[in-house]
């Protein structure tokens, strides 16, 4: 009974499609102003969107630029204290070196003795060697590049207590009994072996130059 | 009912104006009439109609064509759910409560008796709340709990309210009926 009611109110209200009485809108005006309203929400929305991407862009640089600018300024101070390091004072060093030079003077005193007795022998000492360049003598006092070890020591004095007669007979001595200087002694002249040699790659060509400037004792020792 | 074929349908879905401003002006004054209802002034009407269509236009191209009457009924929803919103925003909706409401049996011979017009127009003569209740259940077809859930109130209180609409109704119909048909008036 209630549901034929409500169907019937409900069908009566419907029948109703047209306007009331009096009522008479303009449509058209209606029209636009939807359409104009639609417009302009677009318009809000893109504009919306539009700023949100250039606040975002604008932030980016801003952090993009930041980076940079640290990365710009940190790199001077690390290249400043890479370049300060090795400026630095060696007096340590000067230190040490200096030591090393006062034991070897203690050592050389200690050892004159028994150098002495070793003098006669010394051909299987000079074995033994270490590179002799690595000490500069001089008149004053003797300056140590690195610091030196007992063979370096053995053979710097033995260097000492040969005197400079007796050095000069052995480099004789010795100069006679080399064969590589005997070929390469005249420096400016090549000789046909020498010429041969460079073909074949088994010398270089300043290997003469290098001989000549030498101090070629030990040198000279080891080959015999 | 107003009845939209596939192909207008389609069009206007796919964004033809012509086709949307025709649209606009056959369904403007049946949902001119039911936002009449619930708002009961010209003004209110106009701008919840205004609002509806602009939902509508907006969002047809979600809109799903199942029938000629498909398309009506999903605007009528929007133009309703727009003018319950605008009698929030005005805290119109005022349930009041009345015990000198009777239960007065309404015949159907009374119904089909009176116009059409009569009747809406006895209809929006009952309160905001009596009147928002009646629509809902008796013209759009929701049951309490749906009228319940969309005007926030409890669903007994709806149907208090729809029984007490309903009682004021048959008085006020009762009353044009027999101020028709008593003689010399």
């Amino acid at each position: 009974m209630e549901n034929l009611e409500n169907k019937l109110i409900a069908d009566k209200i419907n029948s109703l499609d047209t306007l009331p009485d009096g009522y008479v809108p303009n449509l058209e005006a209606k029209w636009a102003l939807l359409q104009s309203k639609e417009k302009n929400e677009k318009i809000s929305f893109l504009w919306g969107r539009k700023t949100w991407m250039k606040i975002a862009a604008c932030l980016l640089i801003l952090l993009l630029s930041g980076i940079v600018w640290i990365s710009k300024t940190s790199q001077p101070k690390s290249e400043i204290a890479n370049s300060t390091s090795p400026s630095k004072p060696s007096l340590p060093k000067v230190e040490k070196v200096v030591n090393s030079s006062e034991k070897f003077a203690t050592m050389t005193s200690e050892n004159k003795s028994i150098d002495k007795s070793k003098n006669k022998s010394r051909s299987t000492i000079v074995t033994n060697e270490v590179p002799v360049k690595e000490v500069l003598h001089t008149d004053k006092e003797e300056i140590v590049l690195n610091p030196p070890t007992i063979d370096t020591i053995i053979t710097l004095q033995e260097v000492n207590l040969a005197s400079v007669e007796n050095s000069k007979l052995k480099k004789a001595r010795y100069t006679q009994l080399d064969f590589e200087d005997a070929i390469l002694q005249p420096a400016t002249k090549t000789t046909f072996a020498q010429s041969f040699q460079f073909r074949l790659g088994l010398k270089s060509s300043n290997y003469g130059e290098q001989n000549s400037n030498e101090n070629s004792v030990l040198k000279l020792k080891r080959n015999f | 009912m107003t009845r939209f074929d596939e192909k207008f349908v389609h069009l206007c879905i796919g964004g033809d104006k012509k086709a949307q401003k025709q649209l606009f002006e056959r369904v403007y004054p049946p949902m001119f009439r039911i936002c009449m209802r619930y708002v009961s002034q010209h003004a209110d009407a106009e701008d919840c109609l205004m609002l509806g269509f602009m939902k509508v236009f907006q969002n047809i191209s979600k809109f799903n064509y199942t029938g000629d009457h498909s398309l009506f009924i999903w605007i009528r929803k929007i133009v309703v759910n727009e003018s319950l919103m605008l009698i929030r925003q005005k805290q119109n909706l005022m349930f009041v409560v009345d015990d000198q409401s009777m239960d007065v049996p309404m015949q159907a011979e009374i119904i089909n008796a009176i116009e059409a017009e009569e009747l809406n127009y006895h209809i929006m003569k009952l309160p905001t709340g009596y009147r928002t209740v009646f629509n809902l259940n008796v013209i759009e077809g929701y049951d309490h709990k749906e009228i319940a859930s969309l005007l926030n109130i409890s669903e007994v209180t709806s149907r208090t309210q729809l029984a007490k609409a309903k009682s004021k109704l048959r008085v006020m119909i009762s009353q044009t009926t027999k101020s028709y048909g008593e003689p010399g008036e």
